[in-house]
């Protein structure tokens, strides 16, 4: 697939940004040096992603359990996937509960939380379990038919009356150095490319790497309006009051000659959707990496009954698409219930915990506990990032010769393609 | 061909079929929860506050149950066609130790549930302001999810339910004819200032920056008038301005641009035109070190009448149209400085340049002792229809 798919992986974590934690975060250290977070966070992920994208180009076609398949031995790499697993399920649940939360208090007011949350689960859930390729252009649909609601906002900005940029420059007067946690939650609006340590397998990575740069400074450039807007729209204190300051943001936006006068609603309904999206990604990473651990007999046998399909129908494409990702029937047919759980046990597992554990959790403790949580997880933002770096490293080091000289005939051919 | 009609739709079944089916039947039972039908919901207007009727207490411990607020609600009488004067309305009203604990009293007492996703305004009676602060009048407000931020905050005079129960005989829809004078969209009075909910808040936190409310007072039984405004420190109503300074404050706090200066006895009417003037300030440091706020004053208008004399001689009358400016300008910064008020964020230019706390508490001290000066530039660049 091509490149461009990067684009939306990027996207889908930076344009989030407004449902969920981060903005609390970051603005509750609004005056000690936020400002320098996003500096310091934009430097740091602009060479860690460059690093990380300039390893994986020794891979192609391949994603991250692959490549440690080769180069460390399964001892290790089990618990090192089933802790990568856990920060991915993490990721993905704390989304899918904001957005059931955001939308359970904004958008459906008297609704309960938990049943929207059931129905969004599902809904991921069933978009989870697709294959890989189809996810990315699940992914490339929806986002492109949001992007005119998100950019709503920029618009109404423009029309609504005492939003005082002066604000910033007071923020910014005051300096200060950021702490870890600031610096973790600035990441964020990054950390969106990590998912390219699955989508590695269905995407091409031929492109120069002065583009992801120039995306790269678009994000922070786009983050640098989205963290001010609500600092000049809700006063340098006030701010911080806010459980969703980027919601409340939304709500106080007008446009006067619009057909709705309110910006909210399709600005809120546009954000709520990448979170959903976010947390299909998340969950599609986790299905496929848990996937990736079975063992070698049980990988086989499930291989032989879709690929035995699929090399029938299509055997000139069989090879072009990847084998691995779900696609696969709920409910097959020829087999005994026993056998076709057991076939999906990975999906099984993920929609218990989806359809039990995480309502009744979400349903038990307060939110300000997933707060705590959210800080907790993006504590662990940075060394996991350069825990995935280093694990590139030490892989592309072990196979630098072999690799080096695969590299080269892929080259070829990929030029021959071209021209 | 049979075969291929037999496998289309249980491939279909045996896909993503059942979780889809799954989540429609599960989105069924939330429009129980949520969305109440149209005609089963009470939609609230606008929300007016006003001080509890005391009631005798009969004896000491009585005190403390004593009611704090009166709250009424105006809620729309939905109607299948809109037409001028039809706009039917029903005032509730329920007193409370807190404003939630009245819009409480106020729900057994109408069929529909309440919805306050449509209330725009937003009355706090004078009195109130005087004795309640602000920041605990405007709580319940700013923390219920469903109502706007951009909702309007207005004082009323003399009680919010008077106002609330106007009825102008131009409005069409119910309390649609005071939003439209409040929020700008129809007339462009200079008097009348906008304060959307979330920008009073802001203010009430913000350090160098206070709020202010427009006052909307009755006249007769229908009709009401926007004239003067409130100003607040950061707890109470402290200083109410009247109408001249009230338009005059509007264009130093560039709110409105519209306004006029004139000496009817001398002979002319300055009109200052709404896109060509402007207003803003600068904090400047002395060589002394005392702190001055210069303000820079762009007048471009238009003479709209004269009394009397000719116009002959544009230079005098702008001579004149300066001298008023900034005599108003002085007077109105001067009681603001006296007052130790701030609404127009001369403390907040100052933390730009100063952003440290303790910079700011200095300002603070020195506040009512900062010096004032006026740069205007004015010109008349149109006598309307006529040359003379």
């Amino acid at each position: 697939m091509q490149p461009r798919f990067i684009i939306y992986l990027f996207a889908v974590n930076a344009l989030m940004n407004g449902i969920g934690f981060v903005p609390r975060i970051l603005l509750t250290g609004r005056h000690d040096g936020a400002y320098a977070a996003l500096l310091g966070a934009f430097l740091l992920n602009l060479f860690i992603i460059l690093f990380i994208f300039r390893l994986l180009r020794r891979f192609p076609q391949k994603d991250l359990s692959s490549i440690l398949a080769e180069t460390i031995p399964p001892l290790l790499r089990v618990p090192l996937m089933i802790y990568f697993v856990l920060q991915w399920l993490i990721a993905g649940s704390l989304s899918v509960i904001m957005v059931a939360e955001i939308s359970a208090k904004y958008l459906n007011v008297g609704a309960s939380g938990l049943t929207i949350l059931y129905l969004f689960i599902i809904l991921v859930l069933t978009a989870a379990r697709l294959r890989s390729d189809r996810v990315l252009f699940a992914l490339e649909l929806s986002f492109i038919m949001t992007l005119p609601l998100l950019f709503l906002i920029v618009i109404a900005t423009f029309t609504t009356q005492g939003i005082l940029w002066k604000s910033i420059v007071i923020l910014l007067g005051e300096g200060g150095l950021p702490d870890w946690e600031q610096l973790s939650a600035a990441s964020y609006v990054y950390i969106g490319y990590i998912n390219i340590l699955l989508f590695n397998k269905v995407i091409q990575s031929t492109f120069r790497l002065w583009k992801l740069i120039i995306g790269i400074m678009v994000i922070f450039i786009l983050y640098l309006f989205l963290f001010s807007l609500p600092i000049a729209l809700l006063g340098t204190e006030a701010v911080a009051h806010y459980h969703y300051p980027w919601v409340i943001t939304a709500d106080s936006l007008r446009i006067e000659h619009a057909p709705i006068e309110r910006a909210f609603y399709p600005a809120l309904i546009g954000y709520l959707n990448i979170a959903l999206l976010n947390t299909i990604v998340h969950w599609h990473v986790t299905l496929e990496f848990l996937k990736s651990l079975r063992p070698a007999s049980g990988q086989a046998r499930s291989t032989q009954t879709t690929g035995a399909k699929e090399k029938s129908a299509q055997s000139t494409d069989a090879k072009q698409k990847p084998a691995q990702g779900g696609g696969m029937p709920l409910l097959p047919k020829k087999e005994n219930l026993w056998q076709s759980l057991m076939m999906r046990l990975e999906f099984w597992v993920l929609a218990a915990y989806g359809l039990t554990l995480l309502p009744f959790v979400y349903n038990r403790l307060p939110i300000d506990l997933f707060y705590e949580l959210n800080r907790w997880w993006l504590r662990f933002l940075l060394p996991n990032e350069l825990l995935a770096l280093l694990l590139l490293v030490w892989s592309a080091w072990r196979t630098s010769g072999s690799a080096q000289q695969k590299q080269k005939r892929s080259r070829r051919k990929r030029h021959t393609r071209t021209a | 061909m049979q075969k291929s009609q037999i496998v289309l739709p249980s491939a279909f079944i045996r896909s993503n079929f059942l979780p889809l089916l799954l989540a429609f039947f599960l989105s069924l039972i939330t429009a129980g929860c949520a969305y109440k039908d149209i005609d089963k919901r009470a939609f609230v207007m606008s929300i007016g506050v006003d001080p509890a009727p005391e009631k005798k207490p009969e004896a000491e411990d009585d005190r403390r149950d004593q009611d704090v607020y009166e709250v009424t609600l105006k809620v729309a009488i939905p109607t299948s066609d809109i037409k001028s004067g039809e706009n039917l309305f029903v005032l509730f009203s329920a007193t409370g130790k807190t404003i939630a604990e009245a819009i409480q009293k106020v729900m057994p007492m109408i069929e529909g549930n309440l919805d306050f996703s449509h209330t725009k305004i937003i009355f706090f009676s004078k009195s109130l302001a005087e004795d309640v602060k602000l920041r605990d009048l405007i709580d319940w407000f700013i923390r219920m999810e469903t109502i706007q931020d951009i909702a309007l905050v207005a004082l009323a005079e003399p009680t919010a339910k008077d106002v609330l129960s106007l009825s102008p005989p131009t409005e069409r829809l119910p309390a649609n004819s005071l939003f439209t004078a409040l929020d700008g969209s129809g007339t462009t009075a200079p008097t009348i200032a906008h304060s959307p909910l979330i920008d009073v808040y802001r203010r009430l936190y913000e350090p160098g920056l206070d709020p202010s409310l427009p006052i909307v007072q009755t006249v007769g039984k229908k009709n009401y008038k926007i004239t003067r405004a409130a100003l607040f420190d950061k707890e109470r109503l402290k200083l109410i301005l009247d109408p001249e300074e009230t338009e005059w404050f509007n264009f130093l706090a560039g709110s409105t641009s519209n306004v006029t200066l004139g000496d009817v006895p001398k002979g002319y009417f300055f009109h200052v035109d709404p896109n060509r003037a402007s207003s803003r300030f600068t904090l400047r440091q002395t060589p002394q070190g005392k702190l001055t706020i210069v303000w820079h004053l762009d007048l471009n208008g238009s003479i709209d009448e004269r009394q009397g004399k000719p116009v002959s001689d544009k230079e005098k009358i702008g001579a004149e149209v300066r001298r008023l400016a900034e005599q108003k300008t002085r007077d109105l910064t001067e009681k603001l400085l006296q007052h130790r008020l701030d609404p127009l964020g001369f403390g907040f230019e100052y933390r730009t340049r100063k952003p440290k706390k303790k910079d700011f508490a200095a300002f603070q001290k020195m506040y009512p002792q900062l010096q004032i000066s006026v740069e205007t530039r004015t010109v008349i660049y149109e006598t309307g229809n006529l040359i003379r």
